[in-house]
């Protein structure tokens, strides 16, 4: 059976070709790594639920579209039902972190007037190395653009992928109780489920977060 | 006394390990550059029972591992008691240990290898893709027709299963009846995939009218998608998500094999059959193409 959950978020992650959007996910949600990278099909989508405040579960419906960088029109289906934007790029790669703006753009555009909440995730960071990003400049786009957060991230070391997540699913849930996130008709990039119990009594059988 | 036979077993154990690497660092050595060489045709013993790990791999293993634990290992043995069949399983547990941990560390695997492991996850993802459109067709298109939920069904859906499921029932037709059946025939023999996808170019086709109608089926959905039929037949599949993600099904898994083909093509160099899989490339990318500029296109004049 279906978890209760109060909030449904749709989460759409984006960036270039081989930023690692499928490694990032499959991390997340199955906690694994295939660490020669042979898994180029990825997950399409995933459920996954969190609690925030005490007694509040919220449903993240996780879209993957890897395999879809070159075909917009397919991916704005997950676009369309999706109230945050993972955009990821590959810290080891400068281009894709080139690439950054023109993703952040060509989504506003396609789901205005429809609210778009961003994190902007450097990938691979255990590339340490080869490094050709800096990190100041990575978070002062993020500002510029409004977005979140910036979070650095290596799904293979596993540092930081919750962290991702957990933001953007938090910047949602605040907006939203704040009312900067109106909900259009035949939208369904964030629902509002069963409401909120004061007491937290069932445990979640998923449950993933450990903020407060 | 105790501390001294516990460093002896110490000693013991350390030697195994040191010997347990060389050895297999030894085989790393001698694997990679055989397997490239004789490359074409890998020769299929019977003795193939595990997909993920190629007979030859297997059969080394196992021997180089007896040996390094013969060497080694007398007194632990002697002191375990056990009987000769446990003594295989323990040693059979640690084999398989041993050898997936040496690849994660080594991440050095032969093409062949590689590529069986992309065959087996496009073959099994393709099962699950089978069975998720089976009860899509099932649990919710058939259930329109079912009289005991017709008070449910909402007026504005009535009649309406070509629009909100397109020609999925042909999609699932050509994927349970011919497309899984090719690609399980390519288990052993992964570069012939892309004669597969270019015999079934035609079949694809399906995928270009269920993507012309997608925009229609999702603003069908969006008038509806709150009703009790949709929540009554999601209860009964277990399924975590709604009806509109498992519509995307088909457009999620058309994006998929080009990645697959590339993959494939990426541990093939030089084999004979590459052009092959490049070809296959090609046709799924046009094809991808041709499905990306008709829905763009849909959404700039049309249906929403």
């Amino acid at each position: 059976m279906d978890t209760q959950w109060n909030f449904r978020f749709g989460v759409v992650i984006l960036g270039d070709s081989a930023v690692g959007k499928s490694s990032f996910l499959r991390r997340y949600i199955d906690g694994t790594f295939d660490e020669s990278n042979l898994s180029p099909l990825g997950i399409d989508f995933k459920v996954q639920h969190l609690n925030f405040d005490p007694g509040v579960t919220i449903k993240l419906l996780l879209w993957d579209t890897a395999g879809q960088e070159r075909f917009r029109s397919i991916s704005k289906s997950y676009m369309r039902n999706s109230v945050g934007c993972i955009l990821l790029f590959d810290l080891s790669q400068r281009q894709t972190f080139e690439r950054v703006r023109a993703w952040h753009r060509e989504v506003l555009d396609y789901v205005h007037p429809a609210v778009m909440v961003f994190t902007l995730v450097g990938h691979k960071s255990d590339l340490a190395v080869r490094r050709q990003v800096r990190r100041t400049e990575a978070e002062a786009l993020a500002k510029e653009l409004d977005m979140a957060a910036y979070v650095e991230v290596s799904s293979k070391d596993d540092v930081n992928v919750s962290l991702a997540f957990e933001t953007v699913a938090r910047e949602i849930y605040q907006q939203f109780r704040m009312g900067r996130i109106p909900i259009p008709e035949g939208w369904h990039g964030l629902t509002v489920g069963s409401p909120i119990r004061t007491e937290d009594s069932e445990p979640e059988e998923k449950s993933h977060c450990g903020c407060t | 006394a105790q501390i001294g036979a516990a460093h002896d077993k110490f000693a013991n154990v350390q030697g195994m390990v040191q010997n347990r690497q060389a050895c297999l660092r030894k085989l790393a050595d001698v694997q990679v550059r055989p397997v490239q060489l004789v490359a074409p045709r890998p020769e299929n013993p019977p003795r193939s029972k595990s997909p993920l790990f190629s007979p030859k791999h297997g059969v080394d293993f196992n021997s180089s591992l007896k040996f390094s634990f013969d060497l080694s290992l007398p007194g632990k043995r002697a002191s375990r008691k056990g009987s000769n069949s446990k003594k295989i399983e323990v040693m059979h547990d640690y084999q398989e240990n041993r050898s997936s941990l040496s690849y994660g560390l080594e991440g050095e695997e032969s093409p062949d290898l590689l590529k069986r492991h992309v065959m087996k996850e496009l073959i099994e993802t393709e099962r699950i893709y089978v069975e998720e459109l089976l009860s899509v067709l099932l649990g919710y298109r058939a259930e329109m027709d079912n009289p005991a939920l017709s008070g449910l069904l909402p007026p504005i859906l009535r009649n309406k299963k070509e629009i909100l499921f397109g020609n999925m029932p042909e999609i699932y037709n050509f994927h349970s009846r011919t497309f899984l059946q090719d690609l399980e025939g390519c288990l052993e023999t992964p570069e012939k995939v892309g004669a597969c996808f270019l015999e079934r170019k035609e079949n694809f086709q399906v995928y270009e009218r269920y993507c012309q109608n997608k925009p229609r089926s999702e603003s069908l959905w969006r008038q509806c998608s709150d009703c009790a039929f949709f929540q009554e037949c999601q209860k009964k599949l277990e399924h975590k998500l709604g009806l509109d993600s498992y519509l995307l099904k088909p457009v999620q898994r058309l994006t998929k094999y080009q990645l697959l083909l590339k993959e494939l093509l990426k541990y093939s160099v030089g084999c004979e059959r590459v052009s092959e899989l490049q070809g296959a490339l090609a046709a799924m990318l046009d094809l991808l193409k041709s499905v990306n500029d008709s829905m763009h296109q849909i959404a700039i004049t049309g249906y929403e």
